[in-house]
């Protein structure tokens, strides 16, 4: 049987292993054993800040309630977790980004391939064949 | 006493009644003039007064201030030693009322001698002295009406005496009126308004137990007067206090009839002054005026005699307060009232069956309406009751506030308006002083007009209304309109189209038809058994003193602030979560007002979890639980948008009407504002249209229940309750991922890494969380299976 000491010991576990850390203008909880490269992206839905666990390597996005005009500078990686359904939205926002052609896959990093949005400001006169922000099925259907 | 004593009184009377005609002569010339009048009532009382000190001075005995006539008893005793032994009558209470008068009894002679002194006088046409004969007349008339028809012999000679007097003295008086007549005809004819000087002749005189009213041609009527007793209006509920009203008779009597009115004197509150008026007087006047007997006495001179009469009494000493809290104590349902409030109103309100929470619902509304106020937003809780036709919205919400006064009741500080109907300007104009403890029941809101006043109401401390009206010149001028205070509302409606800021501004309860037998079979009996309606008045009297007695203001302690915020964080990013605290605050407030906690306790925040958690984050999402029930139906049923639009299956209107029993507009109304929501996803072909939920709205639904079924799981006990951060064993689980079964060691590894578990008892401790969470799965071989 779990004493009530032992339960009061896992909340500061977590209290001990989780940190926050503020960037860009909003803070997030960061494992201890994550590095921060600051890689972040900014997105309509809400942001996310990706770290990467020492011990393992592996890539984790965690959710920050922040919303904003595309603001990206993420890794382009297989194996992206996150911990909560929230940073899944971002990151489907993020590929939103990318397949209007708003954010750009860099290819010439050196570890990771990097995704960065593009200023829109030069997305003037661009104009993407095939798909479109006027794509919509209702229009579609009602046309 | 001997005839003698009568005579001399009698003569006094005269002169008195001649200085007082100077007094009238003075204050006649405008009756309808607001000072002359005082002036006149002034002239009466002095005459009162005079009429008193001189009686007593002749008389001690016989002189009695009007007060004592709530004496009746003793009074009786007095009258015998008048030595007036024919008005021993077998009308105890007349008597009381005539023996403080100086005037003798004439019996049935008066009437002719009256008739004689009509005939002399009656060529003086317009004649203030005739006002004073008819003084005289009275009276003599006036002891006539008290004196009993069986009088002695005896009397009768006293009587005759008495008359010779009379005549003597209106002889004398008769000169004087033809003077008085010529000078008044000629101010007449220059004047020429000859309306205002019939009034103007016309005497009224308000004496102890009795009044007088004399027409210009001499024509009198009286009516006496004795406090009979007060009477408790309860329908006039000030600050727990009720007034006892003083209750007089007045008798008024013509040959062998008499006519008894009860007359209460009521008062009302205008700009802090009391205003005192006799309730039906419209009534009262008109039976004396059909009683009156003399067609000169006019309906305005009868009601302009109640007037003077009344400011006369001086009403005031006579009205009383008395605590209604010392009344309910002795009914034993106020002890059950205070022991268990939930249970008096639940077990009173169960003919409706079940719909506890809705029922609980109301009755925190109710309660709510009394709380102090907050210094900004809604400090009252709101409710909208969803529901389709039939399903007992409105039933249910009246067991309870059937239990309370409402505005049907009479009672002046109702606590519940009922309204089914309102126009579009109505509720700004609302004449009540303040709204704050008032619940507002509107029974469907959808066929309201005013709606935009309810929201201004709901969330605001005053109703403000800037409008235009005319003055007195014509000219249109702005005023502005306020009513104080925000009442609660509750309402109920058939269909979602409801304004979104009413819905964010209260909690909305659905109430769907109920799928039990059992509980259908027990519906239909207690609808049958349905009796009359009983007498609710004396549970009305105990559930307002215990609604008004409620603690204020409970205090927000550190400890319950805490516990709030920590179950509100969790929808921090939810659109209306700012108004979703301020509904959970309200609840928790009237929750512990409703058990008398001066503090909120974690109870009653327990209380407010068990019964509307789910309520509160629906709140959030601006969603009510009939669209959850339309959500989850159609997830279930697999209608669910696809990531491609072939992969869509959808569905369409009228299949979902039929689903949840509604017509297919309504349904319409409903899905489309889902869809404004951004929850379903919607397609027209041309024809029809049709529906599915998109990922927001599953993922939605899919947080919604998790919330729902984690208050479950920890209303299922302490042992399962899991506190491990979600980040942290979301966490840990990403570490499993794309792995089949792990091995214990592997597993130890990941723990003391990612939650610095080094200690294997910290580790195994993890290890059950893990199992309980359903991450992991023994095995039995020192492996792990990752679920």
């Amino acid at each position: 049987m779990e004493s009530p000491l032992k339960k009061v010991d896992i909340k500061s576990i977590a209290r001990r292993v989780f940190t926050s850390v503020e960037t860009h203008g909003f803070t997030v909880n960061k494992h201890v054993n994550w590095d921060d490269f600051n890689w972040v992206a900014i997105t309509p839905v809400g942001s996310v800040v990706v770290f990467r666990d020492r011990t393992d390597n592996m890539i984790y996005a965690i959710y920050g309630n922040y919303k904003g005009r595309y603001h990206v500078h993420i890794p382009l990686v297989d194996d992206i977790y996150t911990l909560d359904k929230k940073a899944n939205d971002v990151l489907e926002e993020v590929w939103n980004c990318v397949r209007y052609a708003q954010c750009y896959i860099d290819r010439t990093t050196k570890e990771y391939d990097m995704i960065y949005n593009i200023n829109p400001l030069l997305l003037r006169g661009f104009t993407p064949v095939g798909i479109g922000q006027y794509k919509s099925k209702f229009e579609k259907k009602n046309s | 006493m001997d005839s003698e004593t009568f005579g001399t009184k009698k003569s006094e009377e005269v002169k008195k009644v001649e200085k007082t005609e100077i007094n009238t002569d003075t204050s006649k010339k405008s009756i309808s003039d607001k000072g002359t009048k005082n002036n006149l009532k002034n002239s009466i009382q002095e005459k009162n007064d005079n009429n008193n000190t001189k009686s007593s001075k002749s008389m001690n005995n016989i002189s009695l201030p009007h007060q004592n006539s709530i004496l009746p008893q003793k009074k009786d005793k007095d009258s015998n030693n008048i030595s007036l032994p024919h008005q021993n009558s077998r009308l105890p209470h007349r008597i009381t009322e005539k023996n403080s008068k100086n005037f003798v009894a004439v019996d049935k002679n008066s009437a002719e001698v009256s008739e004689d002194i009509y005939e002399n006088v009656s060529n003086v046409a317009v004649n203030f002295g005739t006002k004073q004969l008819e003084k005289f007349n009275t009276a003599t008339f006036a002891t006539n009406s008290y004196s009993i028809s069986n009088t002695s012999a005896e009397n009768n000679s006293q009587k005759d005496k008495k008359l010779k007097t009379a005549t003597e003295n209106s002889s004398t008086e008769k000169e004087k009126f033809n003077t008085a007549t010529l000078e008044k005809l000629k101010t007449a004819t220059e004047n020429s308004s000859t309306e205002e000087e019939e009034i103007e002749d016309d005497d009224i005189v308000v004496k102890d137990n009795k009044i007088i009213i004399q027409t210009k041609s001499k024509h009198k009527f009286e009516i006496s007067y004795g406090l009979a007793w007060s009477i408790e209006d309860s329908t006039r509920l000030i600050d727990l206090k009720v007034p006892q009203l003083p209750q007089w008779v007045f008798t008024a009597k013509k040959k062998d009839e008499v006519l008894n009115i009860p007359v209460v004197v009521d008062f009302y509150q205008m700009e802090g002054k009391t205003v005192y008026y006799i309730r039906n007087k419209k009534e009262i006047v008109e039976k004396l005026y059909t009683f009156r007997g003399e067609r000169h006495i006019s309906k305005k001179l009868i009601s302009d005699t109640l007037d003077i009469w009344l400011d006369r009494i001086n009403p005031s000493k006579y009205i009383k307060w008395v605590d209604v809290r010392e009344v309910v104590k002795k009914y034993k349902e106020w002890e059950e009232i205070n022991q268990d409030p939930l249970g008096f109103f639940l077990s009173r309100a169960n003919d409706v069956v079940g719909n506890e929470k809705l029922k609980v619902a109301v009755l925190l509304s109710v309660v709510s309406s009394q709380l102090s106020k907050i210094r900004r937003g809604i400090y009252r809780v709101h409710l909208i009751l969803t529901g389709s036709s039939g399903s007992g919205k409105s039933s249910t919400i009246k067991s309870i506030l059937d239990l309370f006064y409402d505005n049907a009741d009479g009672v002046e500080d109702f606590i519940v308006l009922k309204l089914t109907r309102m126009t579009r300007e109505a509720l700004g104009r609302l004449r009540v002083d303040t709204l704050d403890g008032k619940v507002i029941f509107i029974e469907q809101l959808d066929n309201m007009e005013g709606v935009d006043y309810i929201r201004e109401a709901m969330s605001e401390d005053r109703i403000t209304t800037l409008t235009t009206v005319k003055d007195s010149e014509g000219n249109l001028v702005s005023k502005t309109v306020v009513i104080p205070g925000q009442p609660a509302f509750v309402t109920t409606n058939v269909t979602a189209n409801v304004d979104h800021q009413i819905i964010n501004r209260s909690i909305q309860l659905y109430l769907s038809q109920t799928e039990d037998e059992k509980l259908k079979t027990k519906i239909i009996e207690t609808i049958l058994e349905r009796g009359d309606i009983e007498e609710f008045d004396r549970l009305k009297l105990i559930t307002y003193v215990w609604l008004k007695t409620r603690p204020k203001s409970p205090k927000m302690t550190k400890e319950v602030k805490e516990e709030l915020v920590k179950l509100l964080s969790k929808f921090i990013n939810f659109k209306n979560i700012y108004r979703a605290t301020e509904i959970t605050r309200n609840l928790v407030r009237a929750t512990a007002s409703l058990f008398s906690h001066e503090e909120i306790t974690k109870e009653d925040v327990d209380f407010v979890m068990d019964y509307f958690k789910k309520d509160i984050i629906l709140t959030t999402l601006e969603l009510s639980e009939r669209d959850l029930q339309l959500l989850r139906w159609l997830r279930d049923h697999g209608f669910i948008q696809g990531e491609k639009e072939e992969e869509t299956k959808d569905v369409t209107t009228s299949e979902i009407a039929q689903v949840i029993k509604m017509s297919t507009q309504e349904t319409k109304k409903l899905l489309d504002v889902l869809y404004d929501k951004g929850l379903v996803w919607k397609a027209y072909d041309g024809r029809r249209f049709s529906w599915a939920i998109n990922r927001y709205g599953v993922r939605v639904l899919e947080e919604l229940e998790k919330e729902v079924e984690e208050g479950q799981q920890e209303g299922n006990g302490g042992e399962t309750e899991v506190l491990i951060d979600d980040q942290l064993l979301a966490h840990i689980s990403s570490k499993l991922l794309g792995k089949n079964q792990v091995a214990d060691e592997e597993l130890r590894g990941i723990l003391q890494n990612v939650v610095q578990a080094t200690d294997p008892e910290a580790q195994d401790l993890f290890i059950t969380v893990l199992v309980k969470k359903g991450l992991i799965k023994d095995n039995g071989d020192g492996t792990w299976k990752v679920l």
